[in-house]
């Protein structure tokens, strides 16, 4: 579990967010959002996914028709597995359109380490042709995919278990050698930049900043809490469904979160934002967006004795990091296929390879990273937020705090305080509802949800030029909704096909 | 770097390494216990 919640949200996202929001004015709703949020979800969607587990589902749309049934009617119960289904396939589908992408920098990025393409280059300049380059892009993200497919339709997660072994210490040593270098780099380019200026950057608590965008700093810190340890997209639920009944997930739950959080808030921090203060400036570091990870680091390496082969290590490291996480999301479109439409993994593989690649190429075509970034915000920042919502809705207070409390604890090595209860039942929702209250109020303000998307939210959200990014808006929000309605005719054939007869006579007839 | 950056790094670093020792350390303990 663990192998799959460290990826690149680790060190590529949390970076960029983290300079786009202000750094130390980011810090403070992280942190409130991992204790309010990203430890009481984890433990409702751990507990969720063995629930479910028990009854033979791997998927959402099932799991929150069983649990919602505990207080309502089935006909009314299916209404929230159509919503978690729905939102899950979402998730998964658009995330993965651009996720993969991510993955397929690093393989461009350990090739160019490899040959030393970047070396004595500006790295600024180096990414962004890269990123206008295509036919590149194509090669290294289809590659990864090509490589994604094979490993899922073989059904090789075994044989990856034992790579994630070796690889991920490897991740987290290599990952400390470099704090260690970034943190000793001093001032290489000019007396005024450095890397204690960045880290000094990212802790120094920053409340006016907070105070002028308290929603959208605070959405993306939650939205970043949800990104880094794989919550509100359905992955967690599938790991958790092939626990047994007395498998032990509080403790489990926590340790996830925690060697999650040392390799986000301790390496990842302390590795992109002063090595690009030191290199790039304060202002570079701040406004380099998706790219910062690959316009700072190359710079240590580029200055490093031997630093071809370990530029190429840290970034194939960065790849499998990746590729472990994007397996559980390809897998969970391969799972939903074979149980509901029996189709055998091997074509369901490469049908959702279709699929992914097919919902890819607008990624990969737009060197701007506006749609990118559009897709990014709704599902880094909303859909996650919002199916985590969804979570304490039904599993908490649907499936009956008491019941959820006696579930969480079956065959727990620890005991939780049983004042995090009213955090679960109570604060984490109201949490999630005002932040996405306000944070929806912040956008329509400012032209963000208006047909003809604004310039304040086009060139200061999303990066882009305006008004030329206005038409892959556009674009980017008819996928979507195109993603969401699809999600929901899945969700609703998968709890129609094993509940039909209790939904048709509307009272609970499967039971365990 | 100034104080209060440091304070809140040493603080939340403090704290992530202590969740993460109490918690693996605790989770290997019950794993050898079930296995024995």
């Amino acid at each position: 579990m663990a192998g799959n919640a460290i990826g690149l949200g680790n060190f590529w996202r949390f970076p960029y967010q983290l300079a786009s929001n202000g750094g130390g004015a980011f810090m403070i709703p992280y942190f409130i959002a991992l204790f309010f949020l990203g430890i009481p979800v984890m433990w409702i969607e751990w507990t969720t996914g063995r629930y479910g587990g028990k009854y033979g589902h791997g998927t959402i749309g099932p799991m929150f028709y069983l649990m919602a049934r505990e207080s309502l009617k089935p006909k009314t119960a299916m209404i929230f597995g159509i919503i978690g289904g729905m939102l899950a396939f979402s998730v998964a589908s658009l995330l993965s359109s651009y996720y993969y992408q991510i993955i397929g920098w690093s393989a461009a990025y350990t090739y160019y380490s490899l040959t030393g393409a970047y070396f004595g280059k500006d790295t600024v300049q180096f990414f962004l042709n890269y990123v206008a380059d295509t036919k590149s892009v194509i090669l290294f993200w289809g590659l990864t995919m090509i490589i994604l497919g094979i490993a899922v339709g073989q059904g090789v997660s075994k044989g990856i278990e034992r790579w994630v072994k070796v690889m991920m210490p490897l991740l987290y040593v290599f990952a400390i050698l470099l704090v260690i270098r970034a943190l000793t780099l001093g001032s290489p380019v000019k007396p005024e930049w450095s890397a204690i200026k960045g880290l000094e950057y990212i802790w120094k608590p920053n409340f006016e900043v907070l105070s002028h965008n308290f929603f959208k700093i605070s959405l993306a810190a939650a939205g970043q809490i949800f990104f880094t340890l794989s919550l509100g997209m359905g992955i967690i639920h599938n790991y958790a469904s092939y626990l047994g009944p007395e498998d032990d997930v509080a403790l489990s739950g926590l340790a996830t979160v925690s060697l999650n959080e040392f390799a986000e808030v301790i390496l990842g921090g302390s590795l992109a934002i002063p090595i690009a203060f030191a290199y790039l400036g304060p202002e570079q570091a701040v406004k380099s967006g998706v790219g910062l990870a690959y316009m700072a680091l190359p710079n240590v390496f580029m200055h490093m004795p031997g630093g071809q082969i370990f530029g190429a290590m840290w970034f194939l490291l960065l790849w499998f990091a990746g590729f472990t996480s994007a397996i559980a999301t390809y897998n969970y479109l391969v799972a939903m296929i074979e149980e509901d439409i029996h189709i055998d993994r091997k074509i369901g593989t490469w049908l959702v390879f279709i699929f992914l690649f097919l919902l890819g190429l607008p990624v990969a075509l737009d060197s701007s990273l506006v749609y990118l970034s559009e897709l990014d915000m709704w599902v880094g920042s909303y859909f996650l937020v919002l199916l985590g919502l969804f979570d304490v809705i039904v599993a908490v207070w649907l499936f009956k705090p008491d019941n959820f409390w006696e579930e969480l604890h079956k065959g727990a090595f620890i005991k939780v305080p049983s004042w995090f209860k009213p955090i679960m039942v109570f604060i984490a929702p109201l949490f999630m509802i005002i932040l996405l209250g306000g944070n929806t109020w912040d956008y329509y303000k400012m032209g963000a949800l208006s047909f003809h998307v604004s310039k304040a939210y086009v060139e200061g959200v999303l990066g882009g030029a305006y008004p030329d990014a206005v038409p892959i808006v556009m674009r980017a929000r008819i996928v979507i909704l195109v993603i969401i309605i699809i999600g929901a005719i899945e969700a609703y054939l998968a709890i129609k096909k094993k509940y039909g007869e209790e939904l048709a006579k509307n009272e609970v007839l499967i039971k365990l | 770097m100034d104080t209060g950056a440091l304070a809140f790094l040493v603080f939340a670093w403090g704290t992530i390494f202590i969740m993460m020792y109490w918690s693996i350390t605790k989770l290997l303990h019950h794993e050898k216990q079930q296995k024995a």
